[in-house]
């Protein structure tokens, strides 16, 4: 990141700090309008729902007319001894490490190929075809999740799903359901997850390489630097920003989850064994009618979140940037 | 019903069933409180203190024998449907009906999806309709309703004559009423009935010289047959309906053990899954796990799969309710011939006879006190209550109302609505609910055991431990309110 600049161009009329602070209509209509408006709608719609959700998170509400009573921490200890919540939690985290380190490497991987994966003569270039590549490779990401759900759902139905009869063809069929195993389920909702999302990484990270300065490839190059290495050590820490802001949006998606567990396994799989935050607290509070209790889950999601991303953003910032 | 087209997010009809009453009982136990609940579970009858604050007065017209409520025939009547799994065609003959026998009033028969959108804003704005019908996934909450005194009492509504002679109580199913009573008083008429069996194609019965099963011995029996046949005894939704199984073992039990058996599970007593015909259940089903009469794969599936698998043919027999035929229309071939048989018996010698079925009503309709024309909405009701209106619905819907003796020999050509109907008669008054699973949300808990369950993961001994667990839990739980369960 460079400095922003704060000298004043030579050039520009000079004026006083007084000037600049008069208070006329227009300004104060432009304060309003651009600061006043927006921090409004934020406290109202954002902050204020927030701090409402940590409050009733410290009551026994149950979404009734009836007025909450004040339990403190009580549903919180609850929540630490329920082993359901821990499962899910529990899920949460290993989604949340897996499926960004997965999604990361082979977005990256796919976008090395498409820019820079290409001849080793010649102009830099992807391999060949690598605009077609690009642009099927993101057709995923425009299917919404619900659909995706639904789709792979049926790719991975027992019943003549395309998966079990792929197997079959080569003489492998498991006969697997595999999102009725408890000891696949959680992977096979993850796969989905990485084939629906896989295509936006790729073109963020596509993009991100083609801002790297070609002199720096090509110099590196000339030095005798194979694809693999251009990619790892050039490459790699040139686009770093963008790979922790990727990091970030995969945890977070990884700590949701909510729409592809919903659809897929609609009650938290087998044996709780595809069980999130979120899906666990859309049923407390909207089956259960526990809305204290599936507002405490929900601080706990949300500080969890702010955790991740604090420890993804710091651990990628470098001190000479 | 439709699943496919329809909105919610609950996924079987059994959850629908059971979420709008779950919904009904949270709210009213929230709302007038737990000892209200214990008391509308005691039954009705004892109205004598009932001041008629939310009654409905009678009407201008004059009160007489074929007027009880007395209905003004000039006032018009505003009735509104769920639109939903049993249309509106039904409610608008009934409207065609209603202008019959009041020829000067204008019938307004209107229907949509979002009861609770459309009718909440015109309870506030104190203009209510006549007569609704608060069904789906978007109705309103029945408890608050009643808490707050929007509904009337419908105790003269059942006092009344039916149109075809004798009162309308005298002309209900045992125990369809029992749904729709609060704190001893009715407040819902519950008009479709839903008889939860064994469904199973006739036609391949016959044709592979299998009698229908009358105990569960039998069941294994052909379980046995269908095997060397490769054909599963058993198809499963693992993903959303495992607990369908639940239903077919806690069934069983009762049928073995007595009422006694579904009260001690619905008071979650500390040891209702060690009863012995609760083990004997768990048990019978293991046998049937053990066997591999469960058709494989159904882990991963959803309910509407499996149940695609049974009616073509790759498993026998489905434990669900009677709506289960309306839900397979379109899929079910056309010579199937489905049919229900009760819950098997576990043995012989059980304390219900063979004939015994876990049956209950549903989709409430409700008259709102302040309705502008209450004797008219009553009188609707009256109306929709008679044999006419209600073969009509059974025509329509292929299903049962809360009308004993109403649907004909052929039942319209269905196979599953004649086997409902002789269920219901055959069964009498030996009719159980069980309530549990609904009243404290197991429904998702209850999935995912069964799912390991039916899996083969547990032993029978080890998900009657965890059931137990379960309702312990929520016994021991002072957050949630409990409902009484009458002696």
């Amino acid at each position: 990141m460079t400095s922003i600049t704060t000298e004043v161009p030579s050039g520009a009329p000079v004026r006083t700090r007084g000037a600049r602070r008069r208070v006329t209509p227009s300004r104060v209509l432009f304060f309003v309008s651009f600061l006043g408006l927006p921090l409004l709608l934020y406290v109202v719609i954002v902050v204020w729902p927030i701090a409402q959700a940590i409050y009733y998170s410290l009551t026994d509400w149950r979404g009734l007319g009836a007025a909450p009573e004040f339990i403190g921490l009580a549903n919180y200890a609850r929540l630490f001894q329920d082993p359901t919540f821990l499962k899910a939690l529990t899920n949460n985290l290993i989604l949340m490490v897996a499926l960004p380190t997965v999604v990361i490497v082979l977005a990256f991987a796919l976008a090395i190929l498409v820019t820079v994966g290409g001849s080793t003569r010649g102009e830099i270039r992807g391999v060949r075809g690598a605009n077609f590549f690009r642009m099927v490779s993101f057709f995923p990401y425009v299917i919404p999740a619900v659909v995706v759900g639904i789709l792979f759902a049926f790719i991975y139905s027992p019943n003549g799903g395309l998966l079990n009869g792929t197997l079959g063809l080569i003489g492998l069929d498991p006969g697997i359901a595999w999102l009725g195993d408890p000891n696949f389920a959680l992977i096979a909702v993850g796969l989905a997850v990485v084939w629906n999302l896989l295509g936006f990484y790729m073109v963020l990270f596509v993009a991100a390489i083609h801002s790297v300065p070609a002199e720096i490839v090509e110099a590196a190059r000339l030095d005798g630097c194979g694809r693999l290495r251009l990619s790892v050590q050039v490459i790699l820490p040139m686009i770093r920003e963008n790979v922790s802001t990727a990091a970030v949006y995969m945890g977070i998606v990884a700590l949701d989850m909510f729409v592809y567990i919903q659809v897929m396994t609609p009650n938290g799989g087998t044996a709780k064994s595809t069980e999130v935050i979120s899906r666990y607290l859309y049923q407390t509070a909207f089956f259960d009618s526990r809305f204290g209790l599936a507002s405490a889950m929900g601080v706990v999601l949300a500080l969890v979140t702010m955790l991740m991303a604090v420890i993804v953003l710091f651990g990628f910032r470098r001190k000479d940037v | 019903m439709d699943d496919s087209t329809d909105p919610t997010i609950l996924d079987t009809p059994a959850e629908k069933l059971g979420a709008s009453r779950r919904l009904f009982l949270g709210l009213a136990g929230a709302g007038a409180g737990v000892a209200a609940l214990s008391a509308c579970a005691a039954g009705g009858g004892s109205s004598e203190e009932d001041d008629g604050e939310a009654g409905i007065g009678t009407g201008e017209g004059e009160v007489s024998e074929d007027n009880p409520f007395g209905v003004s025939g000039e006032q018009p009547v505003d009735v509104v449907i769920f639109n939903g799994g049993y249309g509106d065609q039904y409610a608008k003959d009934a409207g065609t009906k209603y202008e019959e026998l009041y020829p000067d009033a204008d019938v307004k028969v209107s229907s949509t999806v979002n009861i609770q959108p459309d009718l909440q804003p015109r309870f506030i704005g104190g203009n209510p309709p006549d007569l609704f019908d608060n069904s789906g996934a978007q109705s309103m909450n029945a408890g608050a309703l009643v808490g707050e005194g929007s509904v009337a009492e419908l105790d003269p509504l059942i006092e009344a004559a039916s149109l075809d002679g004798g009162t309308i109580k005298d002309s209900l199913i045992p125990g369809s009423l029992d749904a729709g009573i609060y704190s001893g008083k009715l407040y819902a008429l519950n008009y479709v009935y839903t008889v939860y069996a064994v469904w199973l194609s006739r036609k391949q019965f016959e044709e592979k010289g299998w009698t229908l099963p009358v105990t569960w011995d039998d069941v294994m029996t052909i379980g046995e047959a269908a095997k060397a046949e490769g054909i599963a005894l058993f198809p499963w939704g693992g993903q959303n309906a495992s607990n369908y199984y639940r239903e077919l073992a806690l069934s069983m039990a009762i049928k073995e053990g007595g009422v006694d058996v579904q009260k001690k599970l619905d008071r979650l007593e500390p040891d209702a899954f060690e009863q012995d015909s609760v083990i004997a259940a768990y048990a019978a089903i293991e046998d049937a796990v053990k066997a591999g009469y469960f058709l494989s794969g159904g882990a991963g599936i959803k309910h509407t799969e499996a149940q695609a698998q049974w009616v073509t043919g790759k498993a026998v027999m489905y434990p669900s309710g009677s709506w289960i035929e309306n839900e397979q229309k379109g899929i079910t071939p056309e010579d199937y011939e489905m049919v229900g048989v009760p819950t098997p018996q576990l043995s012989t010698g059980g304390a219900m006879p063979a004939e015994a079925i876990h049956g209950t009503a549903g989709e409430p309709f409700f008259v709102p006190s302040d309705a502008a024309n209450g004797p008219g909405g009553l009188e609707f009701l009256r109306v929709m209550l008679s044999r006419e209106q209600a073969q009509n619905f059974s025509k329509i819907t292929s299903s049962p109302t809360v009308l004993k003796d109403t649907i004909p020999e052929d039942a319209f050509g269905s196979t599953a609505l004649a086997s409902t109907n002789e269920m219901i008669t055959a069964a009498g008054e030996n009719t159980f609910h069980i309530n549990h699973r609904d009243w404290y949300g197991l429904g998702p808990d209850t999935v995912t055991l069964w799912t390991e369950f039916l899996s083969g993961d547990l032993t029978a001994d080890e998900a009657r431990e965890r059931e137990q667990s379960m309702i312990d839990a929520v016994r021991e739980d002072d957050s949630i309110e409990k409902f009484d369960v009458p002696e």
